[in-house]
């Protein structure tokens, strides 16, 4: 039975694991929200992937340590604190490792834990991802039936939106927007890429859904600034609509 | 900037086969292609039969709404 200190530092070791391998989703996921990200079962199974493989080399440590540390340091490895952090940071090359990479259709596929770890991590990720972007359409459907009726306001609302952005994100934001423009965009598909850049610098549907009706109000109190941004909507989409 | 035919349809079939399906718009950020382009890639890809097409009704209830559909594209696998 193992002791505390041991329990204790393999509870550490794969809270480690987890922290560090969501680093990776909330930076590749800046412009979602924490809820949108974490809670999620493809998120949760990616974690449960993480801490397994992570126990596992905690527990492994004292006879595989010899590939994660130099040898001087072996004896270290005997205090439970560095035990927890050398398997919380180092899981993933023990994961990582491949007996034998072959080639299948130029994509190189690891034959040992490399394949089962990228295997379940691939397709956990890509269904997180694909998830994603299902709850992104329906809240943007959702926005688009309120607002069917008047698009350009998407349009008035990135307007609104871009001063509000430090330079960097400006340029970036203005470059995506020239890219939707180009070659004259049907209109739920020209609101749509509006609206994911609303949601790019603004905190989760709630935030998008401020500037539009921000700019929906504004855009009441002046009916010249709505006649010509609707002008400049209908020249930029393929038709007109109504 | 020009873009050559051959460089686009693999810039839209990498992302869609990384990424998964996606509308237009959303190849527009993960390809950082224009949407012209890309809406010719697509129609491309989709005549030799490699993606299809899909629509996605903004409302589901009523029957004819030419404008109210995203196209969504997911690669014939």
């Amino acid at each position: 039975m193992p002791d505390f200190q041991t329990l204790f530092g393999g509870l550490l070791a794969v809270i480690i694991a987890i922290v560090a391998s969501s680093m990776e989703l909330l930076s590749k996921y800046q412009a979602r929200t924490f809820r949108e990200i974490f809670f999620s079962p493809y998120y949760l199974f990616f974690a449960l992937l993480n801490a397994v493989f992570c126990a596992v080399v905690y527990w492994a440590l004292p006879y595989i340590g010899g590939v994660l540390v130099r040898s001087e340091l072996l004896p270290s490895l005997e205090n439970p604190l560095v035990r927890a952090i050398v398997a919380g940071l180092g899981y993933l090359v023990i994961a990582r490792t491949s007996l034998l990479d072959i080639t299948i259709r130029g994509q190189t596929v690891g034959i040992g834990f490399d394949g089962i770890y990228s295997a379940l991590a691939q397709y956990l990720l890509r269904h997180h991802e694909l998830r994603l972007r299902e709850k992104m359409r329906d809240d943007f459907l959702k926005a688009f039936s309120r607002y069917r009726e008047r698009p350009h306001i998407f349009l008035g609302a990135v307007r609104l939106l871009l001063p509000q952005l430090d330079m960097e994100d400006r340029e970036e934001a203005e470059a995506n927007l020239a890219r939707l423009k180009s070659g004259q965009p049907s209109v739920i598909d020209f609101c749509f890429g509006l609206y994911l850049l609303l949601r790019e610098y603004t905190e989760g549907a709630e935030g998008a859904e401020a500037l539009l009706s921000q700019m929906e109000k504004a855009l009441k109190s002046d009916p010249s600034y709505e006649k010509s941004l609707e002008g400049e909507f209908a020249g930029i989409t393929s038709s007109t609509h109504k | 900037m020009e873009y050559s035919r051959k460089e686009v349809l693999t810039k839209v079939l990498f992302s869609l086969k990384q990424q998964g399906k996606q509308s237009i718009a959303e190849l527009v950020f993960s390809t950082r292609l224009p949407y012209g382009v890309i809406q010719e890639a697509i129609k491309t890809l989709e005549e030799k039969g490699l993606v299809r097409v899909e629509k996605m009704r903004a409302n589901p209830h009523l029957e004819e709404e030419p404008v109210d559909s995203l196209d969504i594209i997911e690669l014939n696998e």
